[in-house]
């Protein structure tokens, strides 16, 4: 099996399959990367799908110091900035009746999911520093790179998003009238 | 913590996220009409010609500034020429044959002016002194 970085230099010879094994080994995970951020399912493919054609658009400046997961995901952040920009999110889930593209995608549980607690607990940036970390399994130093922050910012981003969302999901597990544990 | 890491992940794969086939045709549409664009290596030049501009312009100002200062810069006058100071002792007495024994030194004349001083800085303790004694006398 070739790795993303051979499938991208077969791209650049010539190889368009080569192209279409990316987009099919990225297309689950980067939706629903974008799920997590956009304002309802439509918005999110159409920013995988601009994510996906400016990545085949600039990929000879695919630099090979990086890892192609990290260099799409920037791209898919900017395509995403670019759409909320053009039309901001709250007219969207205005219009969409207010729903969550996040909560209609998740299914059925029989507890919280992790990550709706961290959308409305976290910010942006701290959401997707959590999402590249935990769930990309970047590593803090690739987090930052495609953040654009520094390696200090992502550490203590990530280590206070952590312990907000491990306070947040102990306020919920405890039964109504429960002891407070302000150890948490 | 482990655990905690682990409900990320599951969590997160929860989301559903499959892509319908209509996107897929979309996209592989799309893909079949871009074009793929030239690396962006011009920038690099252009960085390496901003650099170039930017060192040139350091330099250039730099030597304006230096001129500007010179142009500014007062003309001191020249030293005067250290004269030779005039001798005290005549040429006809200092080659004569008793200079020999004579010790001859250069006249002091500002010695009578500091006599003349203390002299009158005297006087004038003893008047001032009289003039206490007579105004002891009166009162």
């Amino acid at each position: 099996m070739l790795s993303d970085e051979q499938l991208v230099i077969a791209c650049l010879n010539g190889s368009e399959p080569a192209f279409s094994e990316l987009v099919e080994r990225y297309q689950q995970r980067l939706l629903r990367f974008l799920l997590s951020r956009a304002a309802c399912r439509a918005d999110a493919e159409d920013a995988l799908q601009d994510a996906f054609l400016n990545a085949h658009r600039y990929l000879e400046s695919f630099n090979p110091r990086w890892r192609f997961s990290t260099w799409l995901y920037r791209i898919a952040l900017r395509t995403l900035a670019r759409q909320q920009q053009s039309v901001p999110i709250d007219d969207v889930l205005h219009q969409a009746g207010g729903e969550d593209p996040l909560q209609a995608c998740i299914r059925d549980s029989e507890r919280d999911n992790v990550w709706l607690v961290a959308k409305a607990r976290l910010d942006d940036a701290a959401f997707t520093a959590m999402w590249f970390r935990y769930v990309e399994d970047m590593s803090v130093r690739e987090v930052a790179e495609t953040l654009q922050r520094t390696v200090s910012w992502t550490k203590v981003t990530l280590f206070r998003s952590r312990r907000t969302l491990s306070a947040a999901l102990a306020d919920e597990a405890l039964p109504r009238g429960g002891p407070v544990n302000e150890g948490i | 913590m482990k655990e905690f890491d682990r409900r990320l992940k599951n969590d997160a794969l929860t989301i559903d996220a499959e892509v319908s086939a209509e996107w897929r045709a979309r996209m592989d549409a799309s893909l079949r009409a871009t074009k793929r664009l030239p690396a962006v290596a011009p920038q690099k030049r252009a960085a390496g010609r901003l650099w170039l501009a930017s060192s040139l312009t350091g330099v250039a100002s730099a030597l304006v500034i230096i001129a500007v200062m010179n142009w500014n810069r007062h003309e001191e006058p020249p030293a005067p020429e250290v004269a030779a100071l005039p001798r005290t002792v005549p040429e006809h007495v200092a080659t004569s044959p008793a200079a020999s024994f004579l010790d001859i030194r250069t006249a002091e004349f500002t010695e009578p002016l500091e006599e003349e001083l203390q002299h009158l800085q005297s006087d004038l303790e003893k008047a001032r002194r009289n003039m206490r004694r007579d105004l002891e006398f009166a009162f």
